[in-house]
């Protein structure tokens, strides 16, 4: 895999992790929907887009692995 | 015909629905040790999925979680750490699957004692993990047993519970082994998601016909529960500095659960990994979506603020809020998930058992050759036993030994997160670093966990970490790694993974270079 790609993985995951650990409490918390606060929302369903992005990742990098017997 | 009769019935119908379906493969399981504890690592994409997940959901997830969020409010909910075991799970996971199977292994005893070409080491580490494993599903039955009492009315009194409970439970494993075990994780991740979406729509519908959620935001508006839903929630325990220690104690160490761990080892292909890195965090949410909508909104909003009893929520609001129907449903979830914890960490510690210390310490080391039936045989053996001796405990319920040990399940298990990921991605760390890292993390955790509060609002598993982490990286630049261990663990691997790599890169720059030309 390329290496820009994997420095682009990391910054990603610092910037998830950072949004999902620290930045989530400091945020507003208006109610979405009439029912959900955002910063629920974001615990919730932020770690969706992430897992499309490590599916993506992941996908990348298991297509390199072809030469690994099952 | 009585709703206590009816509940006692239908426990009594998957209990027989599950010993029978241990039993199925008795025979065959008991051909080979590695078909009884790794299923011949033959376990597809989605089963693992299932079995890894429902294994880390356990009955406290389903009880625990929406008390901890009425209790502390939404940042409770962090204690998934934005599901870094998924990641953790593939990054981890991959090469543990490739050592083995270049090297055969099958528990996490196996990987550390021969990394660390170390037996006392290896020693340490199966003597605690297998100490530490029965408190854990002790837990789980005795929040079964308690729930099956409340739904129930007393009608099935509390032994006789969690003597089905942990005969139930053993049974199941003792007969087919992983493969019954990761089935019917399966049927559990099914059934528990159902259940627990039935048991929201119900609770929704029937208390608020006017607006769903919307009605019952409005209600929490008015009733004083509302600061639930913001952080750092109803008693200020979850600011950044809460959220980061719930996160990093409820998720960075999952993966090395002994039953999670073992299950890197049990994937029948690579592509179980590729799978596994956006699924597993999708079944998180799937999964946790709904237990915190029930903490974060309907309890507020049916029970009120100041509920006396927080802990029995879900076991109050299934048995006094719901029909009869609805209390089996949400018995069922429970069962679901806290059976597929149990059995996962009891077959983990059969297998530590009866292979890392009865094989290899009675046979391998003596240069004896054993017999695959015999250490199915064993390992089934060591499984009555423990049966007998979880029996004891959640029977006799001794709160102080249960409660202790119990707390330091989770942080003892977390102690061989640093030696499995230097081992896996470090050539300098050694035996000497991995010994010092983890004997000094098992006593900070327990200084940290008795003894001491924890400093900086972290938790006694983070500071045993960080310590653990410390030692280990200074132990080892002071000593000196074998070169057969290099060879083996990291030139072999990394010329796995990137020789093919090297050649497609090779391959395609070629390829560019002739097309520029």
């Amino acid at each position: 895999m390329k290496k820009s790609s994997k420095i682009a993985f990391v910054i990603f995951n610092i910037i998830y992790f950072f949004v999902d650990y620290i930045l989530v409490t400091f945020l507003p918390n208006p109610i979405l929907f009439g029912w959900l606060p955002l910063q629920l929302c974001i615990l919730l369903f932020l770690p969706v887009p992430a897992a499309i992005v490590w599916g993506i990742y992941f996908n990348a990098f298991f297509n390199t692995q072809k030469h690994v017997k099952s | 015909m009585k709703p206590a009769v009816f509940i006692s019935l239908g426990i009594l119908a998957y209990a027989i629905f599950i010993v029978w379906h241990g039993f199925r493969s008795f025979k065959s399981t008991s051909e080979s040790s590695e078909k009884f504890f790794t299923a011949d690592r033959g376990l597809n994409p989605f089963v693992l999925l299932c079995t890894t997940s429902i294994s880390v959901f356990s009955a406290l997830a389903f009880y625990g979680a929406p008390s901890g969020i009425y209790k502390d409010g939404i940042g409770f909910y962090s204690n998934t750490g934005g599901m870094v075991a998924g990641l953790m799970f593939v990054i981890l996971g991959y090469r543990l699957w490739l050592l083995g199977k270049e090297y055969g292994f099958t528990t996490p005893v196996d990987y550390l004692r021969s990394r660390y070409y170390s037996e006392g080491y290896g020693l340490l580490v199966s003597i605690v993990l297998i100490l530490f494993i029965i408190p854990y599903v002790a837990m789980q039955l005795i929040a079964i047993g308690d729930a099956v009492v409340v739904t129930t009315e007393g009608m099935v009194p509390y032994v006789i519970a969690v003597a089905v409970g942990t005969i139930v439970v053993s049974l199941h494993i003792i007969g087919g082994g992983m493969g019954s075990v990761a089935w019917m994780d399966t049927f559990h991740m099914c059934l528990g998601f159902g259940t627990l979406l039935t048991l929201i729509v119900y609770l929704t519908m029937h208390y608020f016909p006017n607006g769903g959620f919307v009605e019952a935001v409005d209600i929490m508006r008015q009733n004083g529960t509302f600061d639930i839903l913001s952080t750092p929630g109803p008693n200020g325990a979850f600011d950044w500095k809460g959220i980061v220690g719930n996160a990093l104690t409820g998720a960075i160490a999952t993966v090395v659960w002994p039953h999670i761990f073992m299950r890197t080892f049990v994937a029948s292909s690579k592509e179980n990994f590729r799978q596994m890195s956006w699924a597993m965090p999708i079944s998180y949410v799937l999964v946790y979506t709904p237990i915190v909508l029930i903490g974060a909104i309907l309890a507020p909003a049916i029970l009120g603020a100041g509920f006396d009893k927080p802990d029995n929520i879900v076991a109050v609001l299934s048995t006094q809020y719901a029909p009869p129907f609805i209390a089996f449903i949400s018995l069922l979830c429970l069962f679901a998930f806290g059976v597929s914890t149990a059995d996962s960490l009891l077959l983990s510690a059969s297998a530590m058992a009866s292979r890392d210390i009865y094989l290899h310490h009675v046979y391998e080391l003596k240069g004896r050759s054993s017999d695959s039936k015999q250490v199915v045989k064993f390992g089934r053996i060591v499984l009555l036993v423990l049966m007998i001796i979880t029996l004891i405990i959640v029977a006799v319920r001794p709160a102080s030994i249960t409660d202790y040990a119990y707390k330091l399940s989770s942080p003892f298990f977390a102690q061989i997160l640093p030696a499995t990921v230097a081992g896996l991605f470090w050539k300098k760390a050694t035996k000497e670093g991995a010994i010092a890292g983890t004997v000094s993390g098992l006593i900070v955790a327990i200084i940290f966990t008795f003894i001491v509060t924890p400093p900086l609002g972290f938790s006694a598993l983070i500071w045993a970490l960080v310590v653990n982490t410390a030692l280990l990286v200074i132990v080892s630049l002071c000593t000196k790694v074998p070169e057969e261990i290099i060879a083996k663990y990291h030139t072999r691997i990394d010329s796995i993974i990137y020789s093919g790599a090297e050649l497609t890169s090779l391959t395609d720059a070629t390829i560019a270079a002739v097309n520029e030309k």
